[in-house]
Parts: structure tokens; C-alpha cells; sequence
């Protein structure tokens, strides 16, 4: 499908759905809700309960909001990302702002998981949404391409309309920007995890009378 | 080939590609769509409660507007019928309306408009008046306009249209045919 008729088609089911024509949102509904899924649980680095959660809001969001999305600025799907990736973003805040609450105290998330996945992935997955959050938006998008939507180098290049040797100096750059924060994340969350132990250790031993 | 094409020697490929697998998500998948699907269901119904709405609005205004017209609308000050004047053959101007048809509103007619009417009436100018004053008989509060137009009846009232008729006069018409029958009869007499 061509651009010009992307458009034109978007442009159709989105008059549709804002004329309350349920077949026209379930159309868009049923093409983009799996990209869209993976696009968020790449982005939250595979936590599939914050997952859920943000794609749900998401969802809601684009069907109260569908007013705002314009096809000739881009695809629905992209539209979407940009919701979700906002959405993200303020889960971070917020898991951020818990646990500065939360480490002094217990040093970290409690050891139970509400979907089951051992803590260490989802401190894994933390890292790697806090990461991916971090990085500049083109970056971000190299490594979604390369990574999530498993294009190859010409195929990004192609669609990007860039040459090869641009777009692997481009993943190069972000692929070490990428190791440099993940690894970085990871020691400072290791290093505050140690620092509340410690004060864990401290708070169990018993007080020396003076 | 470089290291980016081969998904074995790429570091990062472990962290950050799509080897989750693709979770279980038709339940999130089923409700969301429900829920949005209603939203869009809402919008739909809402949308055509205003279209109704709107319409109700503009039919409601245009009656209104209509009301008030009909209200307030100014009359063409009367003529009085000439007595040479053909009888009731004229057409009814436009913008007037005929004594004979049935009032809309709490308006009454100001006399002169009922005599404009009888100038172009299609009855006889008898029957025009009488007519008039039958509703402004009827009218509370209009006595004085229906001896006006009773009077008027009997100015252009021919012989046979003066003499009373029981069945289709009303008290008051008959009371002024009867008071004209005395004039006359005294006038002649003093004559």
C-alpha cells in the first residue's frame, strides 16, 4: 500500500470512527493492538503486568482522542507508539518515586511478582525500560527497528531513506549509549541495594545498651 | 556482513530482542476491545441525540418565530366599505385574514381590520359583519365590537337581511334589529 493511500484509508476509518462506526475502530483496533502490544512490553523491557496496564490506558486514550490523530502526519500505529511511549514514561516516574519511598527501608521491591516472573527479570526489565527511556529518540529508534522489528541494516536504511553506512554508525552509537546506561542503572541500583542491606543488617542487630 | 545482521555475535540481541516470546494477551486483547468499541458505540448514540436535539431546537425556534409573527404582525389600517362598492366579490388581500375563519390565538382583531376584511370578503357585506360579530360576541370582554360590527351589518343590510331571524341571529343582533325596526318605524312616523 502506498502512502497516498494509507492516508486516504486512515483518514476514512478515522471520520468513521468518530462518526461512531464500531467496524471502523475495530479495523484499526485489530491491525495495530499486537504491534502496539510488543512495542510496550519491548519498551518496559518485557514486565507484562506493566505492560497490560499501559496499553490499557493507551487504548483508552486513542479512542477518547482519536480527533487528534492526523494521517498525513503519520501512521495510526505510530500515533499510538507516541501515546504509549508517554504512558511509559510517567510509569517510570512513578515506579521511580516508589521506590526512593521504598529502598531506605526494605532496600528494594518486595520478592513476590504479580505476574509470576522471577524479581530478578523484572529488575532486569526495569533496567532495561529505564535505559531505553533514557536514550535519544532516534536511538531509541534504531535499536526498535533493528531489535523489535527485526529489520536489517539496509531495510532500515531504506525506509529511512539513509544509507547503510549511516544507519550502522547510527545503531553503533546507540548500541554503545545503550550498554553504557543499562550498565550504569545497574550498579547505582546495585549499589543502593547493598547501602539498604547494610542498614537492614544494622537495624537487626540488637542495640548496645550505653 | 557486520556484527548488527548477525543476531549470534550481537550482545544486545539477548537484552533487547523479541525473545520473550509473545505473551498471552486475548483476554486483554477481547476486553479492551469491548470497552473501546463501547466507547465508540456512546459517541455514535450521542452524536445522534444532539442531531435530534438540534432538530427539536430549530423547529421549536421556527414555531416560536412563527407565534410571534402571527402575534404581533401589524394590521393595514381599515377602510370602511363604501356603500357602492360591489358586494363581496373581491378576493382576500394577502396578509389579511377572513372574519368567517377561526381565530388561532388570544388575539382579537382590531375592528378595522375586521372592516378591511369585509371590504374583500367573498360573502356579502352583511353577512361579513355578522359574521364579525358573532365572535366578538363570543370574544369576552368584546361587547362594544360586536354592537360595532352588528351596526355595521345593519348600515349595508338589505330588506330582507334587516328582518329577524331567530335562528341564525344572535340575541344582540336581534336586539339591534329590533331597536332599528323602532327608529325606523318612529322616524316614519314623525315624518
Amino acid at each position: 500500500m502506498s502512502a497516498d493511500e494509507r492516508v486516504r484509508r486512515e483518514q476514512v476509518l478515522r471520520a468513521a470512527a468518530l462518526a461512531g462506526d464500531e467496524r471502523a475502530w475495530q479495523a484499526l483496533y485489530a491491525e495495530t493492538f499486537e504491534p502496539l502490544y510488543g512495542y510496550v512490553l519491548w519498551r518496559l523491557g518485557g514486565r507484562k503486568d506493566r505492560a497490560d496496564e499501559v496499553v490499557q490506558e493507551c487504548w483508552l486514550t486513542a479512542v477518547r482522542h482519536v480527533r487528534r490523530f492526523d494521517p498525513q502526519r503519520g501512521r495510526f500505529l505510530d500515533w499510538l507508539r507516541g501515546i504509549a511511549a508517554n504512558l511509559v514514561r510517567n510509569q517510570l516516574h512513578r515506579e521511580s518515586r516508589w521506590r526512593s519511598r521504598a529502598v531506605p527501608s526494605d532496600g528494594g521491591p518486595a520478592g513476590s511478582t504479580t505476574d509470576g516472573s522471577p524479581l530478578e527479570d523484572r529488575e532486569r526489565g526495569r533496567h532495561i525500560a529505564l535505559t531505553l527511556a533514557t536514550l535519544p529518540e532516534r536511538q531509541e529508534a534504531v535499536l526498535r527497528a533493528k531489535y523489535l522489528e527485526g529489520r536489517s541494516v539496509a531495510e532500515i536504511a531504506t525506509a529511512w531513506d539513509q544509507t547503510p553506512k549511516a544507519v550502522e554508525s547510527l545503531l553503533t552509537r546507540a548500541r554503545d549509549q545503550f550498554r553504557a546506561l543499562y550498565d550504569r542503572a545497574f550498579g547505582a541500583d546495585e549499589r543502593a541495594g547493598d547501602a539498604a542491606a547494610g542498614r537492614r543488617e544494622l537495624q537487626r542487630q540488637p542495640r548496645r545498651q550505653p | 556482513m557486520n556484527e548488527s545482521d548477525e543476531p549470534g555475535r550481537d550482545p544486545l540481541e539477548a537484552i533487547l530482542g523479541p525473545n520473550r516470546g509473545s505473551p498471552e494477551n486475548a483476554d486483554l486483547r477481547a476486553a479492551l476491545l469491548e470497552r473501546t468499541t463501547g466507547i465508540i458505540r456512546q459517541r455514535r448514540r450521542l452524536r445522534r441525540l444532539a442531531m435530534v436535539a438540534a432538530l427539536a431546537a430549530f423547529y421549536l425556534a421556527g414555531a416560536a418565530t412563527a407565534g410571534v409573527w402571527w402575534a404581533w404582525r401589524p394590521v393595514v389600517p381599515a377602510a370602511t366599505p363604501k356603500e357602492g362598492s360591489a358586494r363581496g366579490e373581491a378576493a382576500p388581500a394577502a396578509g389579511t385574514r377572513n372574519p368567517s375563519e377561526p381565530r388561532r390565538g388570544p388575539r382579537v382583531p382590531a375592528p378595522e381590520g375586521t372592516e378591511q376584511a369585509v371590504a374583500t370578503a367573498k360573502v356579502t357585506r352583511f353577512e361579513a359583519y355578522r359574521r364579525a360579530g358573532d365572535r366578538f360576541l363570543r370574544e369576552p370582554a368584546q361587547l362594544s365590537l360586536a354592537v360595532r360590527s352588528y351596526g355595521n351589518a345593519l348600515n349595508v343590510a338589505s330588506d330582507e337581511e334587516r328582518a329577524i331571524s331567530p335562528e341564525r341571529d344572535s340575541w344582540l343582533l336581534m336586539a339591534l334589529k329590533e331597536s332599528r325596526l323602532k327608529e325606523r318605524s318612529h322616524g316614519n312616523r314623525d315624518h
